[in-house]
């Protein structure tokens, strides 16, 4: 008997308290904006960055280690997704209860998210920073309508990684810093054989903005990409080219977003030559021995190739408890004591100029370091659209149809036209 | 999240030695179980509770948001059907809708076409049967985030399967740069992955006809397609429909196999509805936009559900 | 499903045509095995690959050299053993969580009556119609409101509350004779004594079903674990494999050895409990009799 009056009072106070709690998800569900201030774990300042195995572990190790010889009080801890899913959780973390002090970025995707983002020219005024250190491409590209969002911390341009053993292989000479797209192509061909291709080509925009890019055209303004720009086209019509009409070059299939598969290509030896982001230089040499890996500037229609320079930068969102303390520690991480000491185990390259001579000491040779300079000393300023993770998305999924010869390059700039209209 | 499964909707129970209708019919009958009757609630109250707190008010949160242009960063602001305007103007959402349909016309009738084929002939006598249930089984229960991976290796245009192909003298196919072929590879990726669990159980839903029944009607000579027809898919139809409807919400939602496979490539021949909402409320951040489209595909599954329900009547055999 | 008939002249004649069509069945059967595994073991000989094997010119099962050591690779790489544990821990609870609100609410509609019953069931089959990822986005910014999101427990709960287990169980409940409960009703059981000693002991197979059903769906599960968790010493097998793909491109060769180690549990479990998840399905999933 008493046993049954128990269950009745214990199970109507679950009842209770399970009708406020939906009651009050209810309510909240809909209500608006992100939490109070936060990102921070007692002293230590939390930072969202993609995060897949231990190379990337080691990297943001290494740029917090580097702070820290900088700035001995800085203290950062870091989490995230793996690369491919970063940029779409990006938004719901920022927006999260548990949004992170500081944030990563890529190639200057910063347009998207400035809404939770803390400008930072008046944390630079009150710091003194002095940022003529740093590579005004990044600082513009890491801009929105002239206010700065992130501080750069690798600024590798795009250039072309080759394989040295199979150049001399096929007898092939070395690209010169004055190379012209058919000396590319005769080089490509060259070292297309035995099942292996000479070039391993990109998904997604990058190939596109490298290629305009060396000859001098943007490839996109504020607006977006610059998809009815005749060089827009014609970049991409000589990737689908390669493929197609040279063969020496892997059509692209269909493939999930976030894989690399010219990475995959050429890290395993079945590609001679791939445009990638000196980011990759380092794996690139663990996985084919140091001395075999070489670097050229983008071959050019003139043969005075431009760069187009790529490369992360540390931003600090709206929300972070203490913006003071996050200026101070991107600073560090970015500062000259810092980008040096990284150069000892990252092979990318800093965004700081005065740090390009510890670059060369630890890293680079000096045929690496006449490449970076003319990359870097002359870059197309190529500012980064809104859209450009659409933009990527619609491509790497349209582009295929060009390689497989379905539609017509000029079709499928159309389809991502009307995809980024929506 | 589990599966969900479909019960007759009318809650009778069948079958068995112990006919027992749970609902009062006509004159009231008494209860099996006497007690107040809020002790019923109180069983009930935890189930129903999360049922309404994590499934029915976010569905209704999901049509609410549909009807405004909420971003994840910015503000929400009302603005009426003008998302569902867009939904049917929208030449991806409309082609989504398309490539999920095809999806669903090729993958569901396979699926069970396979899984009854396969139940059936685990039926007859093979050494080692219970452990090819198993081997069925195995690509049911490993993550579709593996086997998809496993898959893009295969069908690369270089991949073993083309390999497999030119060894045998014939042309490679353009398995991930054609539209059409893509899907096929979605299509059959999926459908490798899930037969197996439908297979068991029409596998006991064969299990449970009375061999009696068999021998009864060979005895009175019915052939193999006659005892078919009329005795096993009748006696088996119960299963059929649970395997059938479960398979239908499946097929809609179809996700995880698009979205590691192909993306949604070649151009848009692998986007699925679900990947499209995916896309537009996470990488476009679009969360208004998104919720519309929750919205429509719920409607299309319940349009789709509730008429396999009506259509239970007419073929689906209770004794 | 053995045929009883008279031993006649023709029999003997008859028992070879069977044994050869029982050999050809089985041979038969085991070749499609073969192919339809062919995947899993293409999985398994490129795990062992060196990495720049994986894709190659010539097709190979096994590549120049056999690298066991892939699988320590993989466990390192993506800290493997965190990703077993997380698995293992949050399907465990969603298991034992699921059985029991299920066996609350099936109880409920099975063998008590209150008012508003047929209502409340009608909602739970409306339910079932609907696909668990459409409620992701607000589900998601619930729990954000809640200051929960990349919590264990907006991991698990929102898994539990499936109609799925409570029509299951509620199945196997409505075949249990009366006669038991008002017997013990007789002896004074309370109503929550009846289900524990009397009822649950019966259903048994019916919540081992739905057991392997729970961890089943909570071991794959990939998207709502997607949206919710953020940190990655939360994430679940099917995230963290996604973490062989980093900045720098896919280790292929460690992401075959990771399938293979998250299958491979999966596949003992199953060879285990496949005769009794055979013969509880069998008995009423779906209500066939």
């Amino acid at each position: 008997m008493t046993s049954r009056m128990n269950d009745g009072r214990s199970r109507r106070r679950i009842g209770v308290t399970a009708t406020t709690g939906l009651l009050v998800l209810g309510l909240t569900a809909c209500s608006g904006t992100g939490g109070a201030s936060s990102g921070l774990d007692g002293d230590t300042l939390t930072m969202y960055t993609w995060v897949g195995g231990k190379a990337d572990k080691q990297q943001w190790a290494d740029y917090i280690a580097g702070g820290e010889q900088a700035d001995p009080s800085m203290s950062v801890s870091f989490s995230g997704p793996p690369i491919g899913d970063y940029y779409t959780k990006l938004p719901t973390v920022m927006r999260s209860n548990s949004a992170p002090c500081l944030v990563t970025f890529q190639n200057g995707r910063v347009n998207p998210y400035v809404e939770g983002l803390e400008p930072l020219d008046e944390l630079v005024q009150d710091n003194k920073l002095d940022l003529s250190a740093y590579s005004s491409a990044m600082l513009e590209q890491l801009s929105v309508d002239d206010e700065l969002y992130a501080l750069p911390f690798n600024a590798g341009p795009t250039v072309i990684l080759y394989n040295k053993q199979m150049f001399k292989d096929a007898g092939v000479a070395e690209p010169t810093n004055g190379w012209t797209t058919d000396e590319f192509i005769a080089a490509a061909k060259a070292t297309t054989k035995d099942g292996v291709y000479g070039f391993a080509i990109g998904q997604g925009s990058n190939p596109i903005s490298t290629l305009m890019a060396a000859d001098g055209h943007p490839y996109a303004d504020e607006d977006g990409p610059l998809l009815d720009d005749p060089n827009f086209h014609d970049a991409l019509q000589l990737l689908v080219d390669l493929a197609n009409v040279h063969k020496v070059a892997k059509p692209l299939e269909a493939a999930a977003g976030g894989t690399f598969p010219d990475i995959d290509a050429f890290n395993t030896g079945q590609a001679a030559m791939e445009m990638q982001g000196l980011w990759d230089l380092q794996h690139a040499q663990e996985s084919l021995g140091e001395e075999n890996v070489g670097i050229a500037v983008i071959p050019s229609e003139n043969g005075q190739s431009k760069g187009f320079i790529g490369g992360s930068g540390f931003g600090i969102t709206k929300t972070c408890g203490d913006k003071q303390q996050a200026f101070e520690a991107i600073a560090a991480m970015t500062s000259k004591a810092g980008l040096d000491e990284v150069t000892k185990s990252q092979a990318s390259v800093p965004a700081r100029l005065d740090s390009l001579d510890a670059w060369s000491a630890n890293v680079g040779s000096p045929e690496f370091t006449e490449v970076i300079r003319q990359m870097t000393g002359d870059a197309t300023p190529s500012p980064v659209p809104p859209n450009q993770s659409q933009l990527d998305t619609l491509l790497t999924q349209y582009e295929v149809e060009a390689f497989s010869g379905q539609r017509t390059v000029a079709e499928v700039l159309e389809q991502v036209k009307a995809g980024l209209a929506q | 999240m589990t599966f969900v499964s479909i019960d007759r909707a009318e809650g009778e129970v069948t079958g068995g030695s112990v006919t027992r209708p749970d609902r009062p019919r006509g004159r009231p009958r008494r209860r099996p179980l006497g007690g107040p009757r809020w002790v019923g609630w109180a069983f009930v109250l935890p189930g129903l509770v999360g049922l309404v707190v994590f499934i029915v008010v976010p569905q209704l949160a999901s049509l609410v948001l549909g009807f405004s242009d909420s971003t994840v960063l910015g503000g929400t602001e009302f603005t009426g059907w003008e998302n569902y305007a867009r939904l049917f103007r929208d030449p991806q959402f409309l082609n989504s809708v398309l490539v999920t349909a095809i999806f669903v016309l090729v993958y569901v009738p396979a699926n069970i076409a396979i899984s009854l084929a396969m139940a059936m002939w685990l039926q007859t006598r093979i050494a080692g049967r219970s452990w090819l249930r198993v081997i069925f089984l195995i690509p049911a229960l490993s993550p579709m985030v593996a086997n998809a991976a496993v898959f893009r290796l295969l069908f690369q245009q270089d991949g073993a399967v083309n390999q497999a192909l030119a060894a045998i003298g014939l042309a490679p196919i353009p398995w991930l740069s054609d539209g059409n072929w893509a899907l096929a590879v979605v299509i059959g990726v999926s459908l490798w992955q899930s037969f197996g669990y439908n297979m068991i159980v029409l596998g006991a839903g064969l299990d449970s006809i009375s061999p009696d029944v068999i021998a009864a009607s060979r005895i009175d000579g019915a052939g193999r397609f006659r005892r078919l027809f009329s005795i096993t898919l009748p006696l088996v139809s119960p299963a059929l429909f649970f395997t059938t409807v479960l398979t239908v919400i499946g097929a809609w939602s179809t996700f995880a196999q698009a979205y590691v496979i192909t993306g949604g490539g070649p151009g848009n021949s692998t986007m699925t509805i679900m990947l499209y909402l995916y896309q537009t409320a996470f990488s476009n951040n679009q969360l208004g936009y998104a919720s519309a489209i929750a919205t429509v595909l719920f409607v299309i599954i319940a349009i789709f559900t509730l008429f396999q329900l009506w259509g239970q009547k007419k073929w689906v055999h209770y004794d | 499903m053995t045929d009883h008939r008279l031993v006649t002249p023709g029999t003997r004649r008859r028992h070879r045509g069977r044994a050869l069509g029982f050999a050809a069945n089985t041979t038969v059967a085991w070749l499609f095995a073969l192919v339809f595994s062919f995947p899993l073991i293409w999985t398994f000989f490129t795990a062992l690959k060196p990495a720049n094997e994986v894709f190659g010119a010539e097709i190979r099962f096994i590549g120049s050299k056999v690298l066991w050591s892939n699988f320590a690779d993989a466990w390192v790489e993506v800290d493997f053993g965190r990703l077993l544990m997380n698995s293992l821990v949050v399907a465990a609870v969603s298991t034992l969580l699921t059985l029991l609100v299920a066996t609350l609410t099936a109880f409920a509609f099975a063998r008590l009556r209150f008012p508003g019953r047929s209502a409340v069931f009608v909602l739970f089959i409306i339910t079932l119609t609907l696909p668990s990822e459409v409620a992701v986005v607000p589900l998601f910014l619930g729990f954000d409101q809640a200051r929960l999101a990349d919590t264990w427990i907006a991991l698990i709960i929102p898994g539990l509350f499936g109609a799925f287990g409570a029509f299951l169980l509620r199945q196997f409940m409505l075949q249990i004779p009366a006669e038991l409960e008002e017997a013990a009703r007789l002896d004074g059981a309370s109503t929550w004594r009846i289900l524990v000693s009397v009822i649950v002991p019966l259903v048994r197979p019916a919540m081992s079903v739905l057991a392997i059903f729970s961890f089943l769906g909570s071991w794959n599960s990939f998207l709502w674990p997607l949206i919710i968790l953020n940190s990655s010493d939360k994430w679940t097998i099917p995230i963290g494999i996604a973490g062989f793909t980093t900045q720098t491109g896919t280790q292929w060769e460690l992401l075959m050895a990771a399938c293979v180690m998250t299958i491979a549990p999966v596949v003992i479990v199953v060879a285990v409990a496949q005769r009794q998840l055979v013969a509880a399905i069998g008995a009423g999933a779906f209500g066939g009799r």
